[in-house]
């Protein structure tokens, strides 16, 4: 009788551990899938927002080549235009707010102008330099987004006018308010 | 001869249980083991992530703007022509054939643009140019091929695809 009992709690316990092990095996099973999902979708939604937001000011009709450089082209910026926008934006700073980040920049990455190491700001020096910064405001800034632009601009050789593209990025910095 | 037969009666309830528990343990084994092989699965499965990159294509499309030194007629030809012109075995102006003022651009390009190797983020990179079902025509690669991968993909002119693939 003593030994049936203590066979019946060695049955009961031996039906707990398989239960239990079988739980935390599948709740093991549904995190893994739950986690690597979360992680899959912040990294889309972070590639999304980065896409929207450079892509917006890329195409915007400040920034972008319209159809001045043949047909219009998707993320094409008018270096020129930039120029333009970079000299009004400096004598006047309420035109900053106008896209509601802290900072926007275009670096040029090829072709690469002087070593190639050192950035040279674009200002009498146009088009011989490989950075635009078009404006900087006075705030702290959060981390950047950016996305590969092309930089057009028109070129005088031999009396005839031409198109030149070329690669670069567009960074853009929101302001950071987490302080706030 | 009735202490005989409870005695037996006592094995034959032993020997069922035994039973019981041989086959109940069977069970445990036999799904515990299903769980572990679906979970090493799906976590194996999931380290190799393809992911469709804006970042990628939006790389491609500012490249196939690119204008390259090749001229033909007035005008310095963009990368996505130069590509078409390539495969068609067409040569500038200069005498300079297509495909060669291409290799050389889309390979300065890519080492402007994407350091790759051991000591950087990005391990490797693979582009390919392909024709329709044909084979690629253009390859470029560095480095290694890792398992996270970023893609993108844009069509070009003539029907010629390119393909470009990061590793991380």
């Amino acid at each position: 009788m003593v030994k049936r009992g203590q066979l019946k709690i060695q049955q009961m316990a031996f039906m707990l551990i398989a239960v239990t092990l079988f739980f935390v095996l599948a709740g093991m099973f549904v995190l893994v899938l739950k986690f690597s999902d979360l992680k899959k979708t912040a990294l889309g939604l972070e590639d999304k927002n980065a896409m929207l937001l450079v892509s917006k000011l890329a195409n915007s009709p400040e920034f972008s080549c319209g159809s001045a450089f043949g047909t219009s082209k998707i993320n094409c910026i008018d270096s020129d235009k930039i120029m333009m926008l970079k000299n009004y934006v400096q004598n006047n700073k309420d035109y900053e707010d106008l896209w509601g980040v802290g900072k926007i920049q275009i670096r040029k990455i090829f072709p690469k102008e002087g070593d190639g190491l050192t950035d040279i700001e674009c200002e009498g020096n146009y088009p011989n330099c490989n950075l635009i910064t078009i404006f900087e405001k006075n705030v702290a800034l959060g981390s950047e987004q950016s996305t590969y632009v092309t930089l057009c601009r028109k070129e005088v050789d031999e009396g005839y006018i031409f198109s030149k593209c070329e690669i670069a990025l567009l960074f853009v910095y929101p302001e950071d308010r987490t302080n706030e | 001869m009735n202490k005989n037969i409870l005695k037996f009666s006592g094995l034959r309830k032993n020997k069922k249980g035994q039973e019981e528990m041989v086959g109940f343990g069977l069970i445990i084994i036999i799904v515990a083991v299903i769980l572990l092989v679906l979970l090493s699965l799906s976590m194996s499965g999931r380290d190799k992530e393809i992911i469709n990159s804006y970042e990628i294509s939006s790389f491609l499309t500012s490249m196939s703007w690119y204008t390259t030194e090749c001229k033909t007629h007035l005008e310095l030809q963009p990368v996505s022509k130069l590509i078409s012109d390539c495969y068609q075995n067409k040569m500038c102006l200069d005498e300079k054939s297509a495909c060669d003022i291409l290799n050389s651009t889309i390979k300065n390009i890519l080492d402007a643009s994407w350091s790759a190797g051991e000591n950087f983020a990005v391990k490797g990179y693979r582009l390919r140019m392909s024709s329709g079902d044909e084979e690629s025509f253009l390859i470029f690669e560095e480095g290694n091929v890792t398992s996270s991968i970023k893609t993108g993909y844009i069509p070009a002119t003539n029907n010629i695809d390119i393909h470009f693939s990061v590793y991380y």
